[in-house]
């Protein structure tokens, strides 16, 4: 299982100056999409609880094309979360069509250093691709078994191997198809043969007549099964 | 007598382990002692069989736990004391024992599940509830319960809970009743609990058949012990496992249908949970078929929960792993995936500890039962739908951590505790149903994804809780009727929109700390208040409908208590919202009111009462309709009717019709169907119908069978008014005007009596007899618009093989009907 997984960039650049009583500290870094175009139009938003769901204590100044941002802080304890409205809003609440950095950050800031931090930003979508739990490895094959009028079947099931002839077992098995005669299945890349049979196990001499080369996800891989 | 007891006290004491100090968590495997200062770091259960005896004077520092991993056999993710055989804790006056915690935050408490436990002179406080009978007999005396989320809660009918000189008070709740458990008080001092000293809340029982496979006895073709697969294997008919069968990274196991696997019990710990089973590293297909399904069960002659342990599928994603067609019974952990791909279809999980786990794992979950298993599914980080499961009668139902899933067209009911919680994750819930549940959905922590057009209804406590959710909008969900509160947030941001919270026990909408705005919903008829607040900000909540209710008594905010923020309710909505009904199924009592539209047929099933209030205008899409196997009551009132239309509203036949079959005990009062293909279509019910009016429609009512009683209704500008088959009615005091045909007696004619009526102008016929109808129809005592009536009639005297309108007398004058 080959996983993405998804981390905040922190950079920390110390510096030399002394520290001073009331002294303002200045976080900077830049605001990415997943795929690492910067996002203009963000706020990083600071907050002195892990409550992040209310009006932020400290607000950045909004990036601009770069994605760059600044935001002063005091010393403290602060959690950080990076926001994009789509429709330029500074406050309010978030819609689905929004950008949110996840989890807020939790950092102190203090001391002799000043911080640069990243942050990426992503919706639903970007959010759900980040978590995908497939081997990239292999390609996903799916389509419909069907009469020969076209007409989805059920309770049948599509099976793949590298030779027409298998020995027992093909190495590929689908799910039976319910009405809508849908099946999916995952394979590595390559030529493959495939062939739709209604009852399991399928006939010792069962041929795979359909020849399909894999080099990607295929979602057309219709397969016409003839009545019993 | 007294130094036999005595005797036999201390020879059992010497006889158990006995624990001073730190008592770390585990499951017990003998008797055993507690007393001293102990420290409880972890769960504690005691399994049926076994005895925790807690000597007087005994302290209980409990380090509190919450995360998010619940191993099957416990039920909390708090720490717990789990009783399941017997607790003995007796102090003294003198030596009271003591729960509590060590260090803030809280503790799930003791639950007793099914077991037993006798309690005095105790002291326990710091917990979520401080004892929970979930089934089981709780026999407390002289104890003091404070400072609890919950102070005593019993659940269900088959709690016994007896308490003498008990003390409750400083909990958020004292003492509470779910689903009709059995309570006995004396001399009990229940006060000062904040929000409510006694409560009691029972949910309807959600009737949903238990599916079960059933395979004849087959001879034993192979038993296996612990070893390995390496290459195919074919299991057929019935296998036993007497170990630990390991199918290797390049091994393949395919299990054909009709097949039984029997693990028989090995319980080396002593934990009484059994050991044997699969471990799947390579390949495993199991492909039953509905005639022959592959049955995975205990060995045992008789069978109990936790025989054996699972079939665990580690780090198989080659290819798609499948089970299909099977039905796992009595495991530990049924079935269990770890950075695997599988889809599991058409599968019985029952009676197990925990029906479904699975980690880092690439899932496709559909049309599956889980039912009576202490959890049914527990699961993380993993990706892929979970699409049209039952998950009912179970403790926990659903608990989703940090899930990349579409979770859609599920139902989750009569669980104990959660029909779903999900926390993190991008999940996306949609077109569920949660029902008859203590709480519908509860999402936590969660940044992404979408929680939309679901039904939460009839749940014990709260409908939908929110809590720490931010970048979310929760819309189009039907928030109905549940015990306590509809909706709760805390610690949150975002959209709630175009939801209806209607019918729930006290608030519609509660709320304890939330930026964002709540606008768009339809908020009516909830018990104490439409909206709550609980914290001091001020909530935005323009835009909503509230049925013109008196906003000084349906908000609870500032006005009512000067530490309250305010609710900015204006402008309000002038009329109730459009609402699109969310689900295709409707499996308890509820009420629709307002504007709703429907987009599919909708069931009210067995069991269940759809009652529409006053007022309602319900919207058909093309081809949709309702079909009523329960009840449906039309509440419409003279002036404040019901209409059932079409979207459009501008010709017949635009929407399907409202069908009833053996739905007894419906009644239309003062309600309109227009534009349908049929407004009512009847079989087999006792139907009442008074005032109403069927319109502009292929046609108005049909039925079958009956009893019907249709009165002081209108029937226009339909094809046919009323069309009745093999019937018994009284059709009476109604007026059947402009349509093509009056009424159509369809076959066997003399069971209806048609009296009292107005016939005008319909333009073929007042009446028509069908074609094989020889029955005469009994249709005396009306109007026939001063015209011959036989004009009007196609009968016996037009055909000579059918039966006759028996029409005379006639009355002289039309009737006086107000509609």
């Amino acid at each position: 299982m080959t996983q993405k997984i998804f981390f905040l960039t922190i950079l920390s650049i110390f510096t030399t100056m002394p520290v001073l009583a009331g002294q303002v500290f200045i976080l900077n870094g830049v605001v990415s999409e997943v795929d690492g175009q910067p996002v203009k139009g963000a706020d990083v938003l600071a907050y002195h609880s892990k409550n992040v769901k209310k009006p932020a204590d400290f607000s950045s100044n909004r990036t601009g094309s770069d994605g760059t941002y600044k935001l002063a802080l005091p010393a403290g304890h602060y959690w950080l979360v990076a926001i994009y409205r789509h429709d330029g809003r500074k406050f309010g609440p978030l819609g689905l069509e929004d950008k949110h950095s996840g989890s807020a950050m939790e950092i102190d800031v203090g001391a002799d250093e000043d911080l640069e931090l990243d942050f990426t930003v992503m919706g639903l979508r970007d959010a759900a691709k980040n978590q995908q739990k497939r081997n990239i490895s292999l390609v996903r094959v799916s389509g419909k078994i069907v009469d020969e009028d076209g007409d989805p079947i059920a309770m049948a099931y599509v099976m793949a191997d590298n030779v027409k002839q298998f020995k027992e077992m093909p190495k590929y098995i689908s799910a039976w198809t319910t009405k809508d005669g849908k099946y999916s299945l995952y394979m590595p890349k390559g030529s493959f043969y495939l062939g739709a049979a209604y009852g399991f196990p399928p006939n010792a001499d069962y041929i795979l007549s359909h020849e399909l080369i894999l080099t990607s996800d295929k979602d057309d891989a219709d397969i016409i099964l003839p009545d019993k | 007598m007294i130094f036999g007891n005595k005797f036999s006290c201390l020879v059992g004491l010497l006889a158990c382990l006995i624990i001073t100090g730190t008592a770390y968590g585990r499951v017990l495997t003998t008797d055993e002692v507690w007393h001293g200062d102990v420290t409880l770091a972890d769960d504690v259960l005691i399994p049926a069989g076994i005895t925790l005896t807690i000597l007087p004077g005994t302290n209980i520092k409990i380090t509190p736990a919450e995360n998010t991993k619940i191993d099957p056999e416990y039920l909390s993710r708090r720490t717990e004391i789990l009783v399941r055989g017997k607790l003995q804790a007796q102090g003294t006056p003198s030596q009271p024992i003591a729960f509590f915690l060590g260090i803030a935050g809280d503790w799930a408490g003791i639950i007793i599940d099914a077991g037993e436990a006798n309690l005095a002179h105790c002291q326990i406080h710091g917990a979520e509830n401080s004892i929970y009978v979930l089934g089981g007999v709780l026999n407390g005396r002289d104890l003091d319960i404070s400072q609890n989320h919950y102070g005593i809660i019993a659940h269900g009918w088959d709690s016994q809970v007896d308490l003498n000189r008990v003390t409750i008070k400083d909990n958020d709740y004292g003492l509470v009743a779910f689903n009709k458990a059995r309570i006995k008080r004396h001399e009990t001092t229940i006060e000062n609990n904040h929000k409510k000293n006694f409560w009691s809340s029972k949910a309807p029982f959600v009737k949903i058949a238990p599916k079960l496979y059933e395979l004849p006895a087959l001879k034993l073709t192979k038993v296996y012990k612990n070893e390995t697969i390496n290459g195919l294997v074919i299991w057929r008919d019935r296998i036993r496992v007497d170990g630990q069968v390991r199918i290797a990274p390049k091994g393949r196991l395919i299990i054909m249908p009709g097949t039984v696997v029997e693990f028989s019990k090995n319980d080396t710990n002593g934990d009484g949970i059994g050991e044997n089973g699969l471990l799947v590293q390579g390949g495993f297909i199991a492909k039953g078929t509905p005639d022959k399904p592959i049955i995975f069960r205990s060995a045992q002659k008789n069978p109990a929960m936790g025989d054996w342990d699972s079939v665990n599928i580690l780090g198989s994603d080659q290819s798609r792993n499948l089970i299909e067609f099977c039905q796992f019974e009595d495991a530990y952990r049924a079935l269990h995936f770890h950075f695997s791909n599988v889809a599991v279809d058409n599968v019985i999980l029952r009676h197990n500890y925990r029906g479904l786990q699975f980690q880092e794992s690439l899932v496709e979950i559909r049309n599956n039962q889980f039912y009576r298993n202490k959890s049914a599914v527990q699961c993380r980080d993993s990706e892929g739908i979970f699409k049209d499961n039952q998950v009912f009668d179970n403790i926990n139902g659903i608990n989703f951590f940090r899930q990349n899933l579409t979770v859609s067209g599920n139902i989750t009911a009569n669980n104990s505790w959660e029909g779903m919680r999900v926390r993190e994750g991008e999940t996306i819930v949609k077109k569920n149903i949660m029902v008859g549940n203590r709480f519908g959905l509860l999402v936590a922590d969660a940044v992404f994804g979408q929680f939309n057009n679901n039904l939460i209804a009839a749940n014990m406590e709260n409908g939908l809780a929110l809590k720490n959710i931010d970048h979310l909008k929760i819309s189009g969900n039907a928030v109905l009727g549940n015990g306590l509160n509809g909706i709760t947030v805390r610690d949150s941001r975002g959209e709630i929109t175009a939801n209806m919270t209607a019918n729930n026990g006290e608030r519609g909408i509660a709320v304890m700390s939330f930026i964002g705005a709540v606008s768009g919903n339809n908020i009516i008829d909830n018990g104490l208040y439409a909206m709550g607040l609980d914290g001091g900000e001020n909530i935005n909540a323009p835009d909503n409908w509230w049925g013109g209710a008196d906003m000084d008594k349906a908000i609870f905010d500032r006005h009512d208590d000067p530490d309250l923020g305010l609710v900015n309710y204006e402008p309000q909505a002038e009329t109730p919202l459009l609402f699109i009904w969310p689900v295709s199924t409707i499996p308890v009592n509820l009420t629709w009111t307002g504007l709703l539209q429907i987009q599919e047929v909708v069931t009210v099933n067995e069991g269940a009462t759809l009652s529409v209030k006053a007022g309602t205008k319900v919207q058909f899409a093309k081809d949709a309709g309702l079909s009523v196997l329960g009840a449906i009551w039309g509440q419409g009132e003279a002036d404040n009717r019901i209409l059932f239309t079409s979207i459009l509203q501008s010709g017949s036949n635009e929407w399907g019709e409202i069908s009833l079959t053996h739905a007894l005990g419906s009644y239309f009062n003062n309600c309109d169907f227009t534009h349908a293909s049929w407004g009512v279509h009847c079989h087999y019910t006792n139907l009442f119908v008074n005032f109403c009016r069927f319109m502009d429609s292929g046609g108005g009512f049909r039925f079958r069978s009956g009893p019907v009683d249709i009165r002081n209704s209108l029937f226009t500008r339909n094809h046919i008014g009323l069309r009745a088959f093999m019937v018994t009615a009284d059709i009476h005091q109604n007026t059947f005007k402009d349509n093509e045909i009056g009424i159509f007696v369809r076959k066997k004619g003399s069971g209806i009596k048609i009296y009292q009526n107005n016939f005008i102008n319909n333009e073929r016929y007042n009446i028509r007899v069908g074609d094989f109808d020889e029955e005469d129809v009994d249709a005396r005592h009306n109007w026939w618009d001063g015209a011959n009536p036989l004009d009007k009639f196609f009968d016996g005297r037009r055909d000579s093989g059918l039966g006759k309108v028996i029409y005379k007398p006639e009355l002289d004058k039309a009737l006086e009907l107000a509609f």
